[in-house]
């Protein structure tokens, strides 16, 4: 009789061996799962309805037709095909094998694995075992020689070079599984070569695999003893492999030989499509938890095998967004594992494990879900996960405010909803409205049709086009808002709802209707998939729908079949989501245009990148965004001329990326239904039209003339600066950043060798290997009119060192008898409405410029006397920086009640920075010794607001800015109050000596009286020599100066209506410019 | 500075007739009070404007003949040589900086009231004259032949003009004078060729305009001052036509060189010298705006809109409203505004505030002087120039207390002369009580008063402006270390009732209580109660009114009570009575004349008769008198407004002078007072006050003027005409 002996020259004990490791491996097996299990337990609820017996059957057509599998991937799905039916097989051979010998032999004493049965079970098993040999070969072969972009786990998108540890691990599972199957397939033919070596048996040609290793092994020169000796060992290495490969099966990738099932009958069919609503009684929104995951989520995490086809397809990670469908689902795994879905609180997920970045960056375009062949859902879940950060608020600044808009006015641009309808005043008809009267069609026109400027000229293309064609339509007008798909897919779910119930109280209000089209196809998802579950709504259908329809049925005929070749992008809400593939092609053929196929298109077609909210979100820098990349798409394919969508947020996104990919002469971007009206010769145009045609030619024509005007205009202009001297420039000097010049203790110059004027120099240089030379010679010639050049030395950028107070050896204050307040003082240069420059450039005409007290020194004055005044006594020391003219300011001071005053000054010092300024107030504090330094906290010229930190920093002492009151507490302490924004007050309490510099609007600055300024004559005023100074870094030079250009500006004429209408128009334009 | 190049049409020249003038600036002929009899002031005062850059300067109207006497208001007058000697002053004047002299010829018919000529006008119609029905003037009715001798009258006083050397004959028609009498319906009732139609009735005009082009034109320009609509209510006639239909007519002639516009007649004068109160730049505009295209480019037309910005100037003209910016009123107020446009010094031009202080003066027959401008006809009487200032050889420091108008005038010209000076005032801002009046319902322009000054004393560095510092003591102003001390603290209004009526209190009205209260206090923000409004009116300018309408507006039934024979009545002279009027009118603001009151209790306000006495004078216990009878009128009075009288606010000064001994000691020199801490008067007269002290700041005793030039005849000089001389040969019969 036809059978083999199982378990041959195995003694009792081995059997009992074997059959202990067979039962702890189906231990540790159902461990496994039991773990997974109790992980689902513990997921939340499903948020949707499943139909488990629809998905059933879908999972068994599906496993069985592997058509998921050979999508876009022919090799992988052959050869997974392979191993999986081989695999098949072969589990249930040896649950045959396990029925008849541990089953119904024991029970019945008779065998049914014999005879002609086992001849067949023996060939089908050997050709199963062959396929699934084959199919490993080759995923090997694919894994080791082709570098799968796809299967690489490095996340170069986030800037990874190296694997993570994690990642090694996903490595080595991967080859473990391909490589230990592929070890107990060759043993398992080994052990059937060697037996049928050792006992030839009449009917080894029903095991032709393991015949063909028999004489291969003959041929070989093996004996039949040599092969009984290696059946013996082989037969155990054999068995433990394929017990240990079943133990392990729940426990790594090759779960999702079980998962799978599951995820596959789980599949939600409109998942994305129509997103889950919030359960009512949740206590935060969303997904913040792993506990908040559902079990179908943790099921689908679980199926998930690595296979890379959603990290191909995601347009997000194409245009290195810091998003990989792939990654993500392996991050939640490996934390859903990590936790066994288990955390209770903290939001260490959503932030942490998910950073917000990568939430954000999807698309919602669905592509990873569509080519998923596992049925994950990633979409659904990220969407869970952004209505969390849209609950904390984690959003987008533009993001936000666009949600801010939308709640506000209904419309995603801010605009008032009376505008919404705004594009129709340009018709020549009026559109009815459809909460007046009855029409048989409702059209929805969605935000970007009715506010975009460019997709409102595609709306009136298609009102006139429904028009010509004998539609009867109307519109909600003011009554529309944002359909609300998108801002469901940015997660936020109550401004959603407010929007449906909105819409839908609006449609419900409406006179009859039978239809709604839309040209959106955000707002056709999100009605058509979504609003039913909110409320009554009517059928709805695509433009793209009813054009094909009005075309085939003779409404519109075409008389001019543009005969164009054109290429068509398939909007994902349209396509992907909602399978109208069909109907913008119907259309493009009937108008006679040849169609080209994106290389991605249909079910594969890419992404806009406006999908998802990301049109209301800042592009990430250095990104290639995804409408620039399919521009390249479309411009590689030959002789298009026009990239057709029918979607307004892709025409506003490739209309941009046309330009911004620099192929804005290389094709057009059109609307679908502007080439239809061209090929149904629509008469748009009327007498009406034609001023405001005629206006619009003349000004594209007047600004064509000013553009060329004005570029001549620069030539010239800069032609004129560049030949100007240079004034003296860091070359010469050899500052940081001039690679040329060797640094060295350079002749130093001050001013010009800060590396800070290379920035601010206004003008754009000379070349600077020209202006070397020149400069040099330059200098002195342009120099008397400015400062002479008194040198600093140059910033030694590796020898940095703090900075210090410069001494004044020569200086000695009188002895501190009381108490004594330093008050630091500016004479400040003010500009009145008309100026010059010096010839040089570089300075303003001495004559247009008046000098005064610094404002803030002046309140800092103040607060001084006042501090003395309380305290019954002490002295008022102020201390400028600055020349001759100053004392001006310090005359002023002392008149108003300064005791003393001090003048540092050098001429070098001119172009002094607030640093060496600080120096030098602060070599004054050291010899004053005050108990309290004042100044005012900024310079009413130049502003920087640095100087009187600086010299606190200098000095070491504490300090507080900006402040507007202050008082003595008695303790060697000031209490000080500052004025932060919005009118905030911040106490505290300094220990003296202190550094305060304070702010206007505290105390009104006294004025001085005429006796106080005769008085203030006699009061001592010393002068320093500032030369100290000069020997360290710091300082500016001015390289030129220079009045920025004066915008154009225009009178405006007529009444104050006129001038209103014109004032709103330019608003509106910069709005959306 | 610049002159920013939109503005530079202004000053591209412009010819008509035979003349040109160098810009588009054209001081339209007004009113001065000077007369032919003031020819020092008239000629120095035009000349200034000259000098400021007027390319175009016209006199007041000019009347051609004794029969047309308007005194006691004094017009210019070419009836003789004297006249020509005296107005030929003026020529030289303007002549000296390239200006064209203009005369206005102005025969008034029968509004002339002759007081000084005792001739008797004629005129179209035998009518008694609306515009002085109280003095009972009457015309003669001109039959052709006088007709001819209204037309010799008038060449022969061109002929005078040119002799003279005005560059141009401007012929009035307007003001109701004798062109408009006959033009317009209600005075023209002749039914012979000049009466009738429209074409009749403007023959003498056509006439008179062809005589005059023929006689002079080939040497004078020879144009047409025209109001093309008289705005004035129930007897409106049919003008608007009737005036663009006369433009068109008189027009195809060719015999006008150019066209100034103007609108409202003599009634209606109001309408145009406009008060910034009811009138804002360029409010005639709708009246005038058709001429232009009527005339065509050839003729240049001038519009007036009270016109102090360049940029409404320019609008204007490009417009196509008109050629040249005609101005009276911003033309007094800075003479020198075309010269500030040319140099870009916008914000040094002193604007015209509209307060129409400069036609009051004319129409109480006195001289025209300026609110803005303290040195508007003092040009040749005190040789006061308005851009230029005599610098001090010795400035020493002044201490100027008070930043009102006159504290803040006095402070720039003594710091344009070179003086130290301190100006504090008590409060955050500038602007004294005329701050409280810039925001009076209608008064936003008077703020221009402030804010030139404000500019200037920001300009000025030897000034310093020390504002929030409080009220000053005596002891402050000792130690303060000035030299010398101006106090000029203001005013207030009295408190207690105290006026120009009785010069008593009127018991129970005292604004400590709530229910009275003062126009200071209301701009403080204390509130006006319940819903009956009495405002008594003891001043007849614009505070009255102004508080009227400030409750009324805030829903009050408000009455107006004064003692005088009209309310507001100031306003007679300022040409604002009619439409202050219509406002009480539309405004339901109720009025009393003539009353006063007697005591305010119990929100009840008794109010007294001025002439509740008899006509009889009886002898009441051995003294002569009259009866007077105990009638009172009682009104309810839920808040009494008392606009009184104000009340100098002198303590400071008199301290300061009770403890003049001090002052030496403080090294104080002097002490002087300017403004309303003096005496209360009108601004025009305060910001005088401390223009001249500063003028006259090193005279031996600044307190008081000095001397100024009066012109009148000194005995024994020619004179003329002389007894004997013929009478100009002007009649035909």
């Amino acid at each position: 009789m036809e059978t083999r002996e199982l378990f041959w020259s195995l003694d009792a004990a081995q059997i009992a061996l074997f059959y202990a490791l067979g039962t702890a491996a189906i231990v540790v097996f159902l461990l496994g799962c039991w773990r997974h299990f109790a992980k689902y337990r513990r997921g939340a609820p499903v948020p949707v309805q499943v139909d488990l017996c629809r998905g059933a059957v879908a999972m068994l057509w599906s496993v069985l037709s592997h058509r998921a599998l050979r999508r876009r991937d022919r090799s992988a799905g052959v050869a997974h095909a392979g191993i999986f039916f081989g695999f098949l097989l072969a589990a249930i051979g040896t649950t045959i094998i396990f029925v008849d010998y541990d089953i119904f032999q024991p029970l019945s004493g008779l065998s049914f694995w014999k005879g002609d049965f086992y001849l067949w079970f023996s060939l089908v098993l050997d050709l199963g075992h062959l396929t699934l040999i084959l199919g490993l070969l080759v995923m090997v072969t694919r894994r080791a020689a082709f570098a799968l972009p796809k299967l690489d786990y490095r996340r170069s998108y986030e800037g990874e070079t190296e694997l993570r540890p994690q990642a090694k691990i996903w490595r080595i599972e991967d080859w473990a599984f391909l490589s230990v199957l592929l070890v107990i397939e060759i043993t398992g033919f080994l052990q059937e070569g060697t037996r049928l070596l050792a006992e030839p048996v009449a009917w080894a040609h029903w095991s032709p695999i393991g015949l063909g290793v028999a004489n291969l092994l003959a041929a070989l020169g093996m004996t039949p003893e040599t092969a009984t000796a290696i059946r013996s060992s082989n037969w155990w290495l054999h068995a433990i492999l394929a017990l240990a490969f079943t133990a392990a099966i729940p426990w790594y990738k090759a779960k999702h030989m079980l998962a799978v099932l599951g995820s596959l009958s789980l599949r939600d069919i409109k998942a994305l499509r129509r997103l889950p609503k919030e359960p009512e009684q949740k206590s935060t929104a969303g997904y913040a938890t792993i506990a908040d995951f559902s079990w179908k989520d943790m099921l689908n995490l679980d199926a998930c095998t690595r296979c890379g086809r959603c990290h191909e397809a995601c347009p997000a990670r194409a245009s290195h967004y810091p998003l990989s469908p792939r990654d993500l689902i392996l991050d939640l795994r490996d934390y859903a594992d990590e936790t066994q879905g288990a955390v209770a609180n903290g939001l260490d997920l959503v932030g942490g494990v998910i950073e917000a970045e990568t939430l954000w960056a999807c698309l919602s375009c669905g592509a990873c879900q569509e080519i998923c062949p596992v049925g994950i859902e990633h979409p659904a879940m990220i969407v869970q996960m952004r209505r969390q950060l849209v609950e904390r608020g984690e959003l987008d600044p533009l993001l936000q405010s666009t949600l801010g808009a939308v709640a506000n006015t209904g419309n995603s641009f801010n605009e008032s909803a009376r505008k919404r309808s705004a594009w129709t005043r340009e018709l020549e008809f009026k559109v009815k409205d459809i909460r007046d009267e009855p029409a048989e069609v409702l059209w929805f026109v969605g935000d970007y049709a009715s506010f975009d400027p460019r997709n409102q000229k595609v709306s009136q293309t298609v009102a006139r086009i429904l028009r010509a064609a004998g539609v009867d339509f109307a519109l909600l007008h003011e009554g529309e808002q944002t359909a609300g798909n998108d801002v469901r897919r940015i997660g936020e779910e109550g401004l959603f709802e407010s929007l449906v119930k909105h819409n839908l109280a609006q449609l419900s209000g409406c006179k009859p209707f039978s239809r709604i089209i839309t040209t959106d196809p955000h707002s056709y998802n999100t009605i058509k998939n979504e609003y039913p579950e909110f409320g009554q709504t009517a059928p709805i259908q695509h433009y793209s729908e009813t054009l094909a329809d009005l075309l085939a049925s003779g409404d519109l005929k075409v008389v001019k079949p543009l005969g164009k070749r054109v290429t068509f992008h398939d909007p994902c809400h349209l396509g992907r989501l909602n399978g109208v593939y069909e109907a913008p092609r119907r259309v493009l053929k009937a108008i006679g245009c040849e169609l080209i196929e994106m290389p991605r298109s249909r079910d594969n077609s890419f992404c806009c990148g406006a999908g998802g909210g990301r049109i209301w979100m800042r592009d990430q820098p250095g990104t290639e965004r995804p409408s620039e990349d399919r521009m390249h798409e479309a411009v590689a394919l030959s002789g298009v001329e026009s990239f057709i969508t029918c979607c307004p947020k892709d025409l506003t996104m490739f209309e941009d990326a046309r330009k911004t990919s620099g192929h804005e002469n290389d094709l057009v971007v059109e609307d679908l239904a502007e080439l239809v009206a061209e090929a149904i010769a629509l008469d748009s145009f009327s007498l009406k039209d034609l001023p405001q045609l005629a206006e619009r030619i003349t000004d594209t024509v007047a600004a064509r003339i000013a553009d060329v005007v004005a570029a001549r205009l620069d030539a010239v202009l800069t032609a004129r600066l560049t030949a100007l001297p240079q004034p003296a420039s860091s070359e010469d000097s050899g500052t940081a950043g001039s690679v040329s010049s060797p640094q060295g203790p350079a002749a130093p110059a001050f001013g010009a060798r800060s590396s800070l004027e290379r920035g601010e120099a206004p003008v754009s240089p000379a070349p600077r290997g020209e202006a070397h030379g020149k400069v040099a010679q330059g200098d002195d010639a342009l120099e008397p009119s400015s400062a002479p050049a008194i040198s600093l030395r140059q910033m030694d950028w590796d020898k940095l060192a703090p900075l210090a107070p410069v001494s004044f050896p020569e200086y000695e204050p009188p002895a501190k008898e009381t108490l004594r307040i330093l008050v630091a003082v500016k004479h400040i240069a003010v500009l009145g409405d008309e100026y010059e420059f010096t010839p040089d450039r570089r300075d303003i005409q001495p004559a247009y410029l008046e000098h005064e007290l610094n404002e803030w020194d002046d309140a800092a004055l103040e607060a001084a006397l006042q501090l003395i005044e309380t305290a019954g006594g002490g002295e008022v020391v102020a201390v400028c920086i600055g020349p001759e003219e100053a004392e001006a300011s310090l005359r002023k001071v002392l008149a108003k009640g300064a005791d003393r005053a001090v003048r540092v000054w050098h001429e070098g010092l001119g172009a002094a920075d607030p640093l060496t300024i600080a120096r030098g107030i602060a070599g004054v504090a050291a010899k004053e010794q005050p108990d309290l330094i004042l100044a005012g906290a900024q310079s009413g010229d130049q502003a920087n607001g640095a100087a009187g930190t600086a010299v606190a920093r200098i000095l070491g002492l504490p300090h507080a800015a900006v402040v507007v009151g202050l008082q003595w507490t008695g303790d060697g302490c000031v209490s000080v109050t500052r004025e932060l924004e919005g009118g905030v007050r911040h106490h505290f309490t300094l220990p003296t000596p202190a550094l305060l510099t304070i702010q206007t609007g505290g105390s009104a600055p006294r004025y001085a009286t005429m006796r106080m300024i005769k008085q203030a004559k006699k009061k001592p005023l010393i002068e320093i020599d500032g030369s100290g100074l000069l020997d360290d870094g710091g300082g500016y030079s001015v390289r030129r100066m220079y009045t920025p250009p004066k915008e154009r500006a225009q009178m405006l004429e007529g009444g104050p209506d006129d001038m209103a209408a014109f004032v709103v128009k330019v608003i509106r334009q910069m709005e959306n410019a | 500075m610049a002159r920013n190049p939109k503005h530079d049409i202004l000053f591209e020249p412009i010819s008509f007739g035979p003349k040109t003038m160098r810009n588009r600036f054209w001081q339209s002929a007004h009113c001065t009070g000077y007369g032919s009899e003031r020819p020092g002031t008239q000629a120095y005062f035009r000349g200034m404007k000259a000098e400021g850059g007027w390319a175009a300067i016209c006199t007041e109207a000019c009347s051609v003949h004794p029969e047309s006497d308007d005194y006691p208001w004094h017009l210019a007058r070419l009836w003789d040589e004297g006249d020509v000697i005296n107005l030929g002053k003026m020529c030289e004047e303007l002549h000296k900086h390239g200006s064209l002299a203009g005369v206005q010829l102005w025969y008034n018919g029968l509004h002339a009231p002759g007081l000084e000529s005792r001739e008797v006008p004629r005129a179209p119609s035998g009518l008694p004259s609306n515009v002085f029905p109280e003095r009972n003037v009457y015309a003669a009715v001109a039959d052709e032949s006088d007709i001819k001798t209204f037309i010799k009258m008038y060449v022969l006083a061109a002929k005078r003009a040119e002799q003279a050397g005005f560059d141009f004959v401007e012929i009035s028609g307007g003001d109701s004078c004798l062109p408009m009498q006959f033009l317009e319906k209600r005075y023209n009732r002749r039914d012979d060729k000049y009466g009738g139609s429209l074409e009749n009735r403007a023959r003498f005009f056509v006439e008179l305009m062809t005589a005059l082009k023929r006689a002079v034109g080939d040497r004078l320009g020879v144009t047409i001052r025209f109001e093309t609509d008289t705005v004035n209510g129930d007897h409106r006639i049919e003008y608007y036509a009737d005036g663009i239909g006369f433009v068109e007519l008189m027009h195809k002639e060719g015999v006008v060189d150019l066209w100034a516009l103007k609108i409202g007649d003599y009634e209606e004068w109001g309408e145009d010298a406009g008060s910034s109160r009811f009138r804002k730049t360029n409010w005639m505009r709708p009246f005038v705006q058709d001429v232009k295209g009527i005339v065509g480019s050839a003729i240049p037309v001038v519009s007036n809109g009270r016109f102090t910005n360049p940029d409404d100037m320019i609008e204007a003209i490009n417009g196509g409203q008109c050629d040249i910016i005609g101005a009276a009123r911003p033309s007094i107020s800075d003479p020198f505004l075309p010269t500030k446009i040319s140099e870009g010094r916008i914000e040094d031009i002193r604007e015209c505030i509209g307060c129409n202080m400069c036609v009051s003066r004319m129409q109480q027959q006195g001289l025209l002087y300026c609110t803005q401008n303290a040195t508007s006809g003092e040009e040749y009487r005190r040789g006061w120039h308005p851009e230029k200032f005599e610098k001090a050889k010795d400035p020493c420091s002044v201490l100027v207390v008070g930043g009102g108008p006159a504290g803040m005038e006095c402070a720039v010209v003594l710091g344009k002369r070179g003086y130290d000076v301190h100006l504090r005032e008590a409060e955050g801002e500038l602007g004294g009580h005329w701050r409280d009046v810039a925001r009076y319902p209608r008064c936003s322009e008077f703020g221009r008063v402030i804010t030139h000054r404000q500019i200037q004393l920001d300009k000025l560095k030897n000034v310093e402006t020390h504002l929030g510092v409080g009220k000053m003591s005596a002891d402050d102003v000792l130690e303060y270390g000035a030299d010398k001390v101006v106090i000029a603290t203001g005013a207030h209004w009295s408190t207690d009732g105290t006026g120009a009526e009785i010069h008593r209190p009127i018991p129970g009205a005292d604004a400590s209580l709530p229910s009275v209260l003062t126009p200071e206090q209301i701009m403080a923000g204390k509130p006006i109660p319940g819903q009956k409004v009495v405002v008594l009116d003891g001043d007849g300018h614009f505070t009255g009114i102004a508080m009227a309408e400030l409750a009324a507006d805030l829903g009050k039934e408000v009455t107006l009570v004064t003692n005088m024979h009209d309310v507001v009545q100031f306003s007679l002279y300022t040409m604002e009575m009619a439409n202050n009027k219509r406002l009480m009118y539309e405004k339901k603001i109720k009025t009393m004349t003539n009353h006063w009151g007697h005591e305010y209790a119990d929100g009840k306000l008794s109010l007294f008769y001025l002439y509740r006495d008899t006509p009889e004078l009886y002898e009441l216990e051995g003294k002569w008198g009259r009866r007077l009878s105990g009638d009172l009128v009682h009104l309810d009075c839920d808040a009494l407004i008392l606009v009184t009288m104000r009340v100098p606010n002198a303590e400071l000064f008199h301290e300061l002078l009770r403890r003049q001994s001090e002052w030496e000691e403080n090294e104080v020199q002097a002490v002087y007072r300017i403004g309303d801490c003096y005496t209360p008067r009108h601004l025009m007269n305060a910001i005088f006050d401390g223009h001249r002290l500063a003028r006259e700041f090193e005279s031996p005793h600044p307190q008081y003027p000095l001397p100024f030039i009066r012109e009148r005849q000194i005995w024994g000089n020619d004179t003329y005409p002389k007894l004997g001389d013929a009478r100009p040969n002007v009649e035909f019969a």
